[in-house]
């Protein structure tokens, strides 16, 4: 299937130079604009996903992936993206869950498409720690966004042209992913959950959130909800 | 009145004017420096009046003088760090902007503008 029109593929990337180039060339046999935020790698990150043809942007500076995805997604707004998709860079992610994931935005039914680990079998070798986590992300989603979601720390989303220009994040770093499901619900657009498939390997699983990181993004969930 | 009390006021006293000093230069620093003023000026007294300390706090239903000071120095303090933290954020925000636009007016490769619907997929070329 040929991508549709002005579909962006939005991929923040820290440190990710080991297998950045192949996730960028797969994705870019089926969606030719893929928009890597280099984050300020330390490593050949940004070199590498040039090379593999993507669109690369670098912050000089780390400043943490909830910046990156903005400055992705305000790029690919600046240059008529219509429909976005957020993808991550350290090859979790399936390009085969595209299709399903954009159809209901094509479809005009949604204006956001969040994937869903847990929406049937779709956890690959998923730990059990890192299961037990994601359990209380999502009740503490519930208790603070009222959001009922199956899965609320997934970075491949989708989103349409509208939905993507309302957000903007600030918090920077993995606290992110909260303010992003808060904004989503003030929208008042609709969204939908759709099965996508994570593959759990040994290099994304050491790449992922630490429990002791997960306290630290509390922390900064928090205060950011207090000073607003 | 012992070398503490001389000492105490002196040095309250000369902040105090200092802050005075930056209102009258400009009355946009009342912000700033009112409430500093206020601060040193009260702590002028208490050094002048150390029983006046103690009348304000049984005024206010705390024990000794001591203790209210104790009392404000540690609201003080939690009030300075919430500042701190505010303006903190503040900056690190801005920084986040500037980084971003610097990251966008650099973008480099790929197809930096969007693909024509009339292009066909790396696959099929």
């Amino acid at each position: 299937m040929s991508a549709p029109p002005r579909l962006a593929v939005v991929m923040p990337a820290y440190n990710e130079s080991t297998v950045i180039g192949d996730v960028i060339r797969e994705l870019r046999a089926q969606y030719p604009w893929v928009v890597v935020v280099d984050d300020g790698s330390a490593d050949t990150t940004g070199a590498e996903a040039l090379a593999a043809g993507a669109t690369v942007l670098r912050h000089w500076i780390n400043r943490g992936q909830g910046a990156a995805l903005q400055t992705g997604i305000a790029y690919a707004l600046r240059q008529g993206a219509e429909l976005l998709v957020t993808f991550d860079s350290d090859g979790q992610h399936r390009m085969e869950d595209i299709p399903a994931l954009i159809a209901p935005i094509v479809a005009g039914d949604a204006h956001i498409a969040l994937g869903s680990r847990f929406l049937g079998q779709k956890a690959v070798d998923m730990p059990t720690t890192r299961r037990a986590l994601l359990w209380a992300a999502r009740l503490f989603t519930r208790m603070t966004s009222g959001m009922r979601l199956t899965d609320t720390h997934n970075g491949l989303r989708a989103f349409s042209r509208e939905a993507a220009s309302r957000l903007d994040l600030q918090l920077d770093r993995y606290a992110h992913a909260s303010e992003l499901l808060d904004q989503i619900r003030d929208m008042a657009l609709p969204y939908v959950e759709v099965p996508v498939t994570i593959r759990y390997t040994e290099y994304s699983l050491g790449k992922g959130q630490t429990s002791a990181g997960a306290w630290q993004i509390l922390v900064d969930y928090l205060t950011y909800k207090i000073s607003r | 009145m012992s070398t503490f009390q001389i000492a105490g006021i002196v040095a309250t006293g000369l902040s105090a004017l200092m802050a005075l000093a930056k209102i009258v230069r400009r009355r946009s620093a009342w912000r700033t420096h009112g409430p500093w003023a206020i601060i040193w000026l009260a702590a002028m007294a208490a050094f002048i009046w150390p029983d006046g300390t103690a009348r304000v706090a049984n005024a206010v239903g705390i024990g000794r003088g001591a203790d209210l000071i104790l009392y404000l120095a540690i609201l003080f303090g939690f009030w300075g760090f919430a500042r701190l933290s505010a303006r903190q954020r503040r900056t690190e925000r801005e920084l986040t902007l500037l980084v971003r636009e610097l990251a966008i007016s650099h973008a480099r490769g790929g197809d930096a503008s969007p693909p024509s619907p009339a292009d066909p997929a790396p696959s099929e070329r």
